[in-house]
């Protein structure tokens, strides 16, 4: 443990922390420091998240195929193999989505340590941060870090706007990215949790420093834009976000969700055609496994 | 006849509650576990007639008898506090106790309070009252109590104020007895330091990179002297002259009188160490871990000495060195005369962030991991160390061969179940001698 705390201060934290106080001192202001560092890192970023989320989307859009599979076969290596062709076929690379996140949660947590301890306003912070900079006399002389930005003290709790507006942009965020619900269920489901986690996120930023407050917002900001630019732009349903449509928020989301259904529609089909014109041996083999299968269980027992 | 069983609207599958939960312990753990670093205070202990007061814990003051180190109350707990006043965060600055016992002290939640331990023993029903007064913002420094005209002085944010102490110690009784505040001046950043009085001037720093001089009764401003970077360390008055250290890398030495910069002193790194005047120098030390001896009336370097890490804490002069701790958890006896090392001690405890002490022939050094030393000054052998495991991080008080602490909280000693809280160590044996009646 305690090499991976070394690790991730010295090569996440320590850095950022650096970078942050360069870009104040440079800036001659904390909070135009939050906001570049957040896009920096965001952008630095992006091609993780996209891949991320092309690979959620994608694992929607075979979700309907996945069933179908399930239904089909019977024998589980079977089932398997065909499941994970069909995720080749789709372009769905486990591996990839899970270093993209892998990679992004512990830039992102560093992100906000980072803010966490730059923002702080007492002498104790003050020595912490110090602690973690590298011997470059302009990042000394530029602490303690003005703490000013618009009505924000950005070591302090502001309990009014900052908790609206990380609520507002959660929710903004969390609507862009839903899509229409297949059934009723799906529609309840979606709604609370539309409601509850901006809800959440607001009410935990009350009592935090308004700094962090301001990074939320800019993440739940950056997270709008980069949604938009996933599904590539197009209109904004006004209405779909205040709950009067049922449409989804980004309707170009449509299209895309729409086009990866169409990709996936005949993966693996090729085969299953091949597999319905000889249906004898399949099922022969597929008796054959199951017997070897159920053989194998009773050897196993004894 | 058909029953169609009907699934709540809400009713959650144990994914999606999953999900939740786990958003919820993530956001939980966002803002609790990685929030920022907490206010705890570093009040050193304080030695009346016959107590000590001590900063047992964050927001907490207890006070001991001299002698016996029976606990004999705290504050807040033993007083008649509500809502916010209540709650305290963090003692930075020493206590002051006025001629009738009065005890007036500052926190970091921005209130200033008057208590008088004597009505403890005198309430007969409930907790004794106590007087608070709420200030705009955070209080770093310690108070400057001036009984010669009965004024509190205390900064509080960028605010430096005069409060009239008898109205405070009036609203103990009465709550709702109006208590005259003045805010004296307003500086252009956040004051750190307690306010020294001198000549009847106030002197105070700030991290706006200027020391202010500010008449006592009036609250104008006499003089300003610019050091261009942050100053949060309290300045010391050394004959007519104010030395006071900042985070531009320098000392500087400022006329009392007239404000003018008698000279400047350039370190490497920022000086938050207070200076130690022995003499006809000055010590003091910097973060790029060097300490300086400058003679007072030039300014110019007598020697200097690098250590390995940043020195924080103030040096201490005794004898023919001066002796100085730096974050490595390095012990150092440099030669007064010549700046050459005597010794080093590698203790390899933690950083050391408070000054340390010599009494009974023995150099006692605490660490911020939790360890008292005693070192003979002579041969820098270890005569004793002891693992209090709290945090040591305030200056150490001689107080005769006894050596006054203040650990960050009570502690649970091997072999024993019994929590307890030390006040002070024997310099010559290393015994360490605990408060009753604390945790």
């Amino acid at each position: 443990m305690d090499l991976i705390g070394y690790i991730f201060n010295t090569f996440l934290i320590d850095p950022l922390v650096n970078l942050f106080v360069m870009f104040t001192a440079l800036t001659g202001n904390a909070g135009l420091a939050v906001i570049v560092v957040t896009v920096l890192i965001r952008l630095a970023t992006m091609p993780l998240t996209f891949r991320q989320m092309h690979t959620q989307r994608m694992m929607a859009a075979v979700a309907p195929r996945m069933q179908e599979i399930q239904k089909r076969y019977k024998d589980p290596r079977r089932r398997s193999e065909e499941q994970m062709k069909l995720y080749r076929e789709a372009g769905i690379s486990f591996q990839g989505c899970f270093s993209s996140m892998l990679l992004q949660m512990p830039i992102l947590f560093a992100l906000y340590r980072t803010f966490s301890l730059a923002v702080g306003e007492t002498p104790e912070a003050l020595i912490k941060v110090s602690e973690r900079l590298y011997s470059w006399s302009y990042l000394r002389e530029s602490m303690p870090l003005p703490a000013d930005f618009l009505w924000l003290h950005l070591g302090r709790p502001d309990p009014l706007f900052i908790p609206v507006l990380v609520a507002a942009t959660t929710y903004v965020s969390q609507k862009m990215a839903t899509m229409p619900p297949v059934d009723e269920r799906q529609r309840a489901q979606t709604g609370m949790m539309n409601v509850l986690m901006p809800l959440m996120f607001g009410w935990f930023t009350i009592n935090l420093p308004s700094g962090l407050g301001l990074y939320w917002i800019l993440s739940g900001i950056a997270q709008m834009v980069i949604q938009y630019a996933y599904v590539g732009g197009g209109p904004f349903n006004w209405r779909a976000l205040v709950g009067l449509s049922q449409e989804p928020v980004l309707p170009r989301a449509m299209e895309v969700r729409q086009a990866q259904q169409e990709k996936v529609k005949h993966l693996g089909r090729a085969e299953e055609e091949a597999a319905r014109e000889e249906p004898q041996p399949q099922a022969k083999e597929t008796g054959r496994r199951r017997r070897r299968y159920a053989s194998g269980r009773r050897r196993g027992r004894r | 006849m058909f029953h169609v069983k009907q699934r709540p609207v809400l009713s959650l599958p144990k994914g999606r509650l999953a999900l939740i939960l786990g958003v919820f312990v993530l956001a939980a753990l966002l803002s609790g576990c990685a929030g920022t670093v907490g206010s705890r205070g570093w009040a050193p202990p304080v030695r009346t007639d016959d107590e000590l007061l001590v900063s047992t814990g964050k927001g907490r003051l207890d006070s001991l008898d001299a002698d016996t180190y029976e606990g004999l109350w705290r504050f807040p707990n033993q007083w008649d506090l509500s809502g916010a006043a209540g709650r305290l965060s963090g003692i930075y600055g020493p206590p002051v106790v006025n001629a009738d016992g009065v005890v007036f002290v500052g926190d970091y939640n921005g209130y200033v309070y008057a208590f008088r331990p004597a009505d403890l023993s005198r309430t007969t029903e409930g907790e004794p009252p106590a007087a608070s007064f709420k200030l705009s913002e955070k209080i770093i420094g310690g108070v400057a109590l001036d009984e010669a005209s009965d004024t509190l002085f205390v900064a509080a944010g960028s605010s430096l104020y005069a409060i009239r102490a008898d109205d405070l110690v009036a609203r103990i009784r009465d709550e709702k007895a109006s208590v005259t505040v003045a805010r004296l001046f307003k500086a252009g950043g956040e004051i750190w330091s307690t306010p020294v009085l001198a000549s009847g001037k106030l002197l105070v720093s700030s991290l706006d990179g200027n020391l202010y001089a500010v008449d006592a009764r009036s609250g104008s401003q006499l003089w300003r002297f610019s050091a261009g970077k942050s100053l949060a360390s309290t300045p010391v008055v050394s004959g007519g002259v104010v030395l006071v250290g900042g985070f531009d890398g320098r000392l500087h030495a400022v006329d009392l009188d007239s404000g003018d910069e008698a000279w400047s002193f350039t370190a490497s790194n920022w000086v938050w160490s207070r200076p130690y005047v022995a003499g006809e120098r000055v010590y003091f030390g910097d973060f790029d871990g060097n300490l300086y001896a400058v003679d007072l009336d030039s300014g110019d370097e007598a020697w200097s000495f690098t250590a390995s890490n940043w020195v924080w804490s103030r040096p201490y002069v005794a004898g023919e060195r001066v002796y100085f701790g730096d974050f490595d958890g390095n012990l150092y006896a440099v030669e007064l005369s010549s700046g050459t090392l005597a010794w080093k001690a590698s203790l390899g405890r933690g950083a050391i962030r408070g000054s340390p002490v010599i009494t009974a022939g023995v150099v006692v050094v605490a660490t911020e991991e939790g360890w008292l030393l005693g070192i003979d000054p002579s041969s820098q052998a270890k005569r004793w160390e002891k693992e209090l495991d709290a945090s040591l991080n305030g200056d150490l008080v001689a107080d005769g061969e006894t050596v006054l602490i203040a650990p960050s909280g009570c502690v649970t000693p091997a072999g024993t179940e019994e929590k307890v809280y030390y006040a002070s160590v024997d310099a010559a044996t290393g015994e360490l001698r605990s408060a009753s009646g604390v945790c």
